[in-house]
C-alpha cells in the first residue's frame, strides 16, 4: 500500500518538475531563428566564409606569405605571389597575392589560417551559405574573398 | 702515406681525437654537437665576424670563437653552459638590432639561418627601443638584389666572390652600425653574375631576381638533376611548383660541384617555358610546316626512311646526334642507325677528342682520367688551350679551389690572356693554333717554336718535371696525335699524371662514349673490329656495317652532291654549326627532333617536338667521364622524350620491314644494357641512384688504328661564354637580361 502511494506522489512531483521547464520556456523568449525568413544572428567569433581585408589606404593587407596555406590542415588554400611595382601597387609590402583561392569543398573552418596570418589579412566573416549545385563554384577566388557582401547572396547555379 | 698528427681534446665532457689543425667548430660539427655560426663557411677564409660560435674554453679568460680556435691537446671546451647560452641570446639580439621583421615578405623566409637560430636560441623580444635603421632595396643587376637592413654583415658574399670566384666584385663600405656591402660599380654589379653571393647569404639580404617573390621554399618540389648547359655536369636542384621551374641551386652541397653553380646553372632554366617551344609535331605539306599528330608524323618518318633505304641503300641516310641528349638516347640512336637502318653515317658535333684520349691512355684510361674532385685536390695543373672561366666554369672553380686550399701550382699555355692567368704560377702565351705544336715539343723536344716561347716552355717543362701529382687539362685545341703527345709527356713526369679533356655541352662526352661516331661503336670499339661488331650485332639482333661512315661535314657535302638523300637529326643544328649555308640542295628530306625552330628544324620536312633535359630521366656523362643521373622535374604537354621518339620509331620501322624493333622500354632498361655492353660503363648503380657521380673506366684497344690528326673542322669548340649555350642559350631570357650578356652579343 505504502509503495503505491509513494509511486503516485513521486510521479506527480516529477511531472510537475518537467512541466515547470515546459511552461517556463513556453512563456519565455524564443531562441529558434526563423532562417531563412529572418536573418541569422551570430556570435562575434563565428567562423564563416573568409574575408580578405584591406588597409586604411585601400591596399590589400595580404602580402602573399603563404603562411595560411602552410598552416591549413585541409590544404585548401592556393596562392601565387608576385612583386608589387611602383606603377601597380596591390599590397603594402613588396609582395602580393596574384592568385588567392580557397576551396570550400575542403575547408573545415578551423581558423588556423586566420591565426597564422601575420598581417591580419585573412579573417572569418559570417557568411555561410555555400551550398551549390556545381562543386567548381566552391573554389572562391581572391576577388570574391575581398568582397564580403557577395557572400550574403546565395551562389547561383 | 705519412702518419697524420692528431690532437686529443675534450668537448662537452667527450674526448675527441682529430687531425692537428682542425678547428673546434669543425670537430664539434663532425661529432654532432651544434655550434651555431653565420660567418663561418667551410672552404672560405675565417672571419670571426658574427660571434655566434662563442664557446667556453677552460683556462681562457673569456669566451672564444670556435670558428677560429684550433683544437689543441688537452683543451677542454664546453658548448652547453649558461654563459654560452646567454652569449648566443645576446648576439642574436644584437644581430636583430636593425634587422627588419619582414619574414612574411622576405624570400628567405622558411630557409633563413637567422630565422632558425632565433627560433632555437633567441629571445622572444628585444630590449632595443631605438627605431631600426632603414634603407631601400637595391637592384644590383637583374639577377642580384640587395636589401641592406636585412644584412648581418657575415661577409660570406664578399669572401666567396673574392676567394671562390676570383671576381672581387663585392666589398664593405662605411663602418660600425652603418656598414653595408657595396658592389664594384657604385650602384650595380659588373661581374660573372654567378649568384654565388645569393647562395651563401644566410639571410635574405641578397636575393635572386629570377626567384623574387614567386613562391616559398616549402611550396616547391625539389628535383636533383644535372645542369643542361656546359659539359661539367654540375648537380643542380630544381625547385618546381605547378609544373614550372621556380629556381635552381644546389644548397644540399651534393654532387661534384658542392654549392657551385654559374650563371647558366642558376638562371638558365627558363628556356623550358619559352613560348617558342615546339609542342606539336610539324610536317611539311605544300611547302609549309603544318601541325600533325604524333601517329601520322612518326608513321611518315618510318615510311620515308624505308623508301630512301630501299631506293638508295642504307648509306644514303645520315644520322646526326645531339650533345645534350642522355646516354640512353644516344645509345638508342646509334642502335637505330646501325642495327635497324644499317649505316655507319652517325656523328654529332664533336667538341673534344675524347676517343683519342681514351685510346692514348690505353690500359690505364680508367685511373688516368681525373674526375672533378681529383682536379680540386690536385697539386699541379697544366692547362693547355680553352678558357675554363667561360667555357667550363666548374673546372675553373676546381682549379681555383686546388690553388687556394692545396697551394697547387697552375701552368697555363694559351693563345689568349685568359682570366686564370691571374692565378697561374706560369703563363705562356703561344701563337694562335700552336697548341698542338707545344704538345709535340713537350713530348719529343722537337718542333719549331718561336725563341721566346721555347725559353718559357723550357721553364714550364722544368717546373712540371718537379711535380709529383699533376692533372693535365686541355681543350679542343688538342686532337688526335697531339693528345698522344700530351699523354707521352705526362707519362714522362715522375709522379702521377691524370688528364681531363674539355668539351662543351651537357653530354658531349656521352655522345662520344655511346658511339655517335662514324668509325666507332659504343665504348670506342672500332667498327672494323669484327669481334666487337659481332658482340653488338648479337645484342641488337642485326649484322652491323663495317665500312666507316661519313662525319657530319662529309654528310652535308655528300648531301650537296646528291649522294646522301635523307638526314635524321636529333637535338642538333648542323646547318648552322657546320656552316653549310642552309639545307643542302641534294637532300630529299630531313627529319629533326628539336625543342625549337632552329636553322635546321626550320628547313626540315618533319619536326618532332622533344623534351629537354629537365623533363626526362636518364644519365649524362660530364667532360671528365663521370656519369650522373638526370631526373624528370616536370612535363611539357605535347612533347616526348627523344628516348620515346626513337623507341616508337624503331617499332614503326620494324613494322615496315626495316630491322628489329628495340625492346628497351625505359631509360632504366637501356642503362642496364649500356652497363652490360659498353666498355667502362659498368658503373655502380647504387652510387648513381643515390645521386653520386660515378667515374667511367673506358678502355679503347687501338687495334692497329693510329691516331691521326683530326682536322679542326671535325672537332671544334663553339667557344661559348658564360652567357651563351648553343641553341638552349638563345632561349634563356634571364641570362640575356644581365648587362654582361648584352655587351658580349
Amino acid at each position: 500500500m505504502a509503495s503505491i502511494l509513494r509511486e503516485v506522489t513521486e510521479t506527480i512531483v516529477t511531472l510537475a518538475k518537467g512541466f515547470r521547464v515546459t511552461f517556463r520556456n513556453m512563456w519565455g523568449k524564443t531562441v529558434t531563428e526563423n532562417y531563412p525568413e529572418t536573418p541569422v544572428h551570430f556570435m562575434p567569433r563565428y567562423r564563416g566564409i573568409h574575408v580578405l581585408q584591406r588597409d586604411e589606404q585601400g591596399l590589400e593587407k595580404c602580402v602573399g606569405c603563404f603562411l595560411c596555406s602552410a598552416a591549413c590542415p585541409a590544404n585548401c588554400i592556393y596562392i601565387e605571389a608576385a612583386e608589387n611595382t611602383d606603377a601597380t601597387r596591390i599590397s603594402a609590402g613588396e609582395r602580393y597575392a596574384r592568385v588567392y583561392n580557397i576551396d570550400y569543398s575542403r575547408c573545415i573552418f578551423c581558423g588556423y589560417c586566420v591565426e597564422a596570418c601575420p598581417t591580419d589579412a585573412i579573417t572569418h566573416g559570417h557568411g555561410f551559405e555555400l551550398a551549390t549545385y556545381d562543386i567548381n563554384s566552391l573554389i572562391y577566388r581572391k576577388e570574391q574573398l575581398l568582397q564580403p557582401e557577395l557572400h550574403k547572396k546565395p551562389a547561383t547555379v | 702515406m705519412p702518419e697524420q698528427k692528431t690532437v686529443t681534446f675534450t668537448i662537452n665532457e667527450r674526448k675527441l681525437t682529430v687531425p692537428a689543425g682542425t678547428l673546434v667548430i669543425e670537430a664539434a660539427r663532425r661529432t654532432g654537437i651544434e655550434v651555431p655560426a653565420f660567418c663561418y663557411y667551410p672552404g672560405l677564409s675565417l672571419q670571426a665576424a658574427c660571434r655566434m660560435c662563442l664557446v667556453e674554453v677552460e683556462k681562457a679568460p673569456k669566451l672564444q670563437t670556435a670558428c677560429t680556435l684550433v683544437a689543441a691537446d688537452g683543451m677542454v671546451v664546453r658548448t652547453d653552459t649558461p654563459q654560452v647560452h646567454k652569449a648566443r641570446k645576446d648576439m642574436l639580439e644584437f644581430l636583430l638590432t636593425n634587422h627588419p621583421l619582414d619574414c612574411p615578405v622576405c624570400d628567405k623566409g622558411g630557409e633563413c639561418e637567422l630565422q632558425d637560430m632565433t627560433f632555437r636560441y633567441g629571445l622572444d623580444k628585444s630590449r632595443f627601443v631605438e627605431e631600426k635603421l632603414h634603407s631601400p632595396e637595391q637592384a644590383w643587376s637583374p639577377v642580384v638584389y640587395y636589401d641592406a637592413p636585412r644584412c648581418i654583415l657575415c661577409f660570406r658574399c664578399v669572401r666567396v666572390c673574392d676567394e671562390g670566384m676570383d671576381v672581387k666584385a663585392l666589398g664593405v663600405g662605411q663602418r660600425g652600425v652603418l656598414s653595408v656591402i657595396i658592389p664594384n660599380r657604385e650602384d650595380h654589379l659588373e661581374c660573372e653574375e654567378c649568384g654565388m653571393c645569393i647562395d651563401v647569404c644566410p639571410v635574405g639580404a641578397l636575393t635572386s631576381g629570377a626567384y623574387r617573390y614567386k613562391t616559398r621554399p616549402w611550396e616547391m618540389k625539389y628535383v636533383p638533376t644535372v645542369c643542361a648547359h656546359c659539359s661539367n655536369g654540375c648537380k643542380t636542384t630544381l625547385g618546381v611548383r605547378n609544373n614550372e621551374i621556380q629556381r635552381a641551386n644546389n644548397r644540399d652541397l651534393s654532387g661534384i660541384n658542392k654549392d657551385f653553380l654559374c650563371v647558366k646553372g642558376r638562371y638558365g632554366f627558363d628556356f623550358v617555358h619559352h613560348p617558342d617551344r615546339l609542342k606539336q609535331p610539324l610536317v611539311r605539306r605544300n611547302g609549309t610546316l603544318q601541325i600533325a599528330s604524333w601517329e601520322d608524323a612518326l608513321a611518315e618518318v618510318a615510311a620515308r626512311l624505308k623508301t630512301v633505304r630501299d631506293a638508295h641503300g642504307p648509306d644514303a641516310i645520315g644520322f646526326i646526334g645531339s650533345n645534350r641528349t642522355t646516354n640512353e638516347e644516344n645509345y638508342l640512336l646509334g642502335r637505330l642507325a646501325r642495327g635497324l637502318v644499317g649505316t655507319n653515317n652517325v656523328d654529332h658535333h664533336r667538341t673534344a677528342d675524347y676517343g683519342a684520349l681514351v685510346q692514348a691512355l690505353g690500359e690505364s684510361a680508367g685511373a688516368a682520367q681525373a674526375g672533378m674532385e681529383q682536379l680540386g685536390a690536385a697539386k699541379a695543373i697544366l692547362l693547355i688551350g680553352n678558357d675554363p672561366t667561360n667555357q667550363n666554369p666548374l673546372v675553373a672553380w676546381q682549379i681555383r679551389t686546388a690553388i687556394r686550399q692545396n697551394g697547387a701550382r697552375l701552368y697555363v699555355v694559351n693563345t689568349e690572356e685568359i682570366k686564370l692567368k691571374r692565378k697561374a704560377a706560369q703563363f705562356v702565351r703561344v701563337a694562335s693554333g700552336a697548341e698542338a705544336l707545344i704538345a709535340q715539343w713537350l713530348a719529343t723536344g722537337e718542333g719549331d717554336l718561336e725563341l721566346d716561347t721555347s725559353v718559357e716552355m723550357m721553364q714550364l717543362r722544368g717546373a712540371m718535371e718537379k711535380e709529383r701529382d699533376a692533372v693535365i687539362v686541355f681543350g679542343a685545341e688538342l686532337r688526335g696525335a697531339a693528345i698522344e703527345h700530351v699523354v707521352k709527356f705526362g707519362a714522362s713526369l715522375p709522379g702521377q699524371t691524370r688528364y681531363i679533356a674539355l668539351g662543351d655541352y651537357a653530354n658531349s662526352r656521352g655522345a662520344s662514349d655511346m658511339g655517335l661516331l662514324p668509325d666507332r661503336l659504343p665504348g670506342y670499339v672500332w667498327t672494323s673490329d669484327a669481334a666487337a661488331r659481332d658482340a653488338f650485332g648479337k645484342l641488337w639482333g642485326a649484322s652491323l656495317p663495317e665500312k666507316t661512315g661519313l662525319d657530319s661535314r662529309q654528310m652535308l657535302a655528300a648531301a650537296a652532291r646528291g649522294a646522301l638523300k635523307a638526314l635524321y637529326v636529333v637535338g642538333a643544328n648542323p646547318f648552322r654549326t657546320f656552316g653549310a649555308g642552309g639545307r643542302p640542295a641534294g637532300l630529299d628530306w630531313v627529319v629533326v627532333q628539336e625543342m625549337f625552330l632552329t636553322e635546321t628544324s626550320r628547313d626540315a620536312d618533319i619536326v618532332l617536338p622533344a623534351a629537354c633535359a629537365y623533363e626526362k630521366d636518364g644519365t649524362v656523362t660530364n667532360t671528365a667521364g663521370e656519369v650522373q643521373l638526370l631526373r624528370r622535374g616536370l612535363e611539357t604537354m605535347g612533347t616526348r622524350t627523344d628516348f620515346d621518339i626513337l623507341r616508337i620509331l624503331s617499332h614503326q620501322l620494324s613494322k615496315a620491314g626495316v630491322g628489329r624493333a628495340i625492346p628497351l622500354r625505359t631509360p632504366e632498361a637501356a642503362l642496364d644494357e649500356i652497363r652490360r655492353s659498353v666498355r667502362g660503363y659498368g658503373v655502380s648503380l647504387p652510387g648513381l641512384l643515390a645521386g653520386g657521380a660515378e667515374r667511367t673506366a673506358p678502355l679503347a684497344p687501338a687495334n692497329g688504328h693510329k691516331l691521326i690528326d683530326v682536322p679542326a673542322e671535325s672537332i671544334f669548340s663553339p667557344r661559348d661564354t658564360l652567357f651563351t649555350s648553343g641553341t638552349l642559350g638563345r632561349y634563356c631570357t634571364m641570362i640575356h637580361s644581365v648587362p654582361e650578356a648584352k655587351s658580349e652579343s
